[in-house]
């Protein structure tokens, strides 16, 4: 793996935000954010189900994570959090990260008020 | 009689030799060690022992040195007990830095593992190169 993607769904504050964390962070392998709903993510993934619904992550190998995993490996291409990564992945804190994920993922167009964030509202989103 | 020079030499020998062989331990068992974290790079490897080891000299000799201070003793007794504490110090001193080191080395080693580790989770899908998804 030389390089990861990370789709991410753009009408959602607190995936932008997470975006512009993850952008300052340092990584063991060059990372690429691009929002679900643009040309490049649609050409190259427009044939999975989860676009813009679940976080996606990619490699240039053809290998794709969806949701709780997808965020694991976002976490792990990171310097900082990659022993992290490895931690919740383990049986004991597994659930927990998996649970505390969906749980954010799915409320997340809920979070936007909390965010001081004056990019545009969701307007497609069944949330 | 005075005991002060005899404390000196006897310190300044043993000193001197703890860190000579904790120091030939610390170069030959690194090596090992380096050698796998930098990957067969054997120059690199001797270059970042040698530099270890060295600092490891300077300090220890330099803090063994430091630390005796020795005031000519009145009975022979008085001597020793002063020689067994100074030595005490030296060794318990010896044996942190040590230990501090070994830390230096298993770092050193994490970090270069870490830097290599696959993701933590298999991907759910493989997307092969005719666009056909394989769920997995």
């Amino acid at each position: 793996m030389t390089r990861l993607t990370i789709v991410y769904d753009e009408h959602c504050a607190v995936c932008r935000r997470a975006r512009d964390w993850l952008l300052t962070q340092p990584t063991y392998i060059p990372l690429e954010l691009i929002a679900a709903g643009s040309p490049a993510a649609v050409s190259r993934l427009g044939g999975l189900p989860w676009l813009g619904r679940e976080l996606i992550a990619t490699d240039d190998e053809g290998n794709i994570w969806v949701g709780p995993a997808a965020f694991l490996t976002a976490l792990w291409a990171t310097r900082r959090y990659r022993g992290w990564s490895y931690r919740m992945s383990g049986a004991r804190l597994a659930p927990l990260a998996e649970s505390f994920f969906k749980m954010v993922s799915a409320r997340r167009h809920r979070w936007a008020r909390f965010l001081d964030d004056d990019e545009e509202e969701c307007t497609w989103c069944q949330n | 009689m005075e005991y002060g020079i005899v404390i000196y030499v006897i310190y300044a020998a043993v000193a001197i030799g703890m860190t000579a062989l904790l120091a030939r331990t610390l170069f030959k068992a690194g090596a090992v060690f380096l050698d796998d974290v930098f990957d067969g790079n054997h120059r690199l490897a001797e270059a970042v022992n040698r530099l270890l080891v060295v600092g490891f000299y300077m300090l220890n000799l330099g803090y063994g040195l430091f630390l005796l201070r020795a005031e000519p003793q009145e009975t022979a007794f008085d001597a020793v007990a002063y020689l067994v504490n100074r030595l005490a110090i030296l060794l318990v001193t010896l044996g942190v830095i040590h230990f501090i080191n070994v830390l230096v080395f298993w770092r050193i080693r994490h970090r270069a593992e870490m830097s290599a580790a696959p993701p933590p989770v298999a991907p759910q899908v493989i997307l092969k190169d005719d666009l056909s998804t394989d769920s997995v």
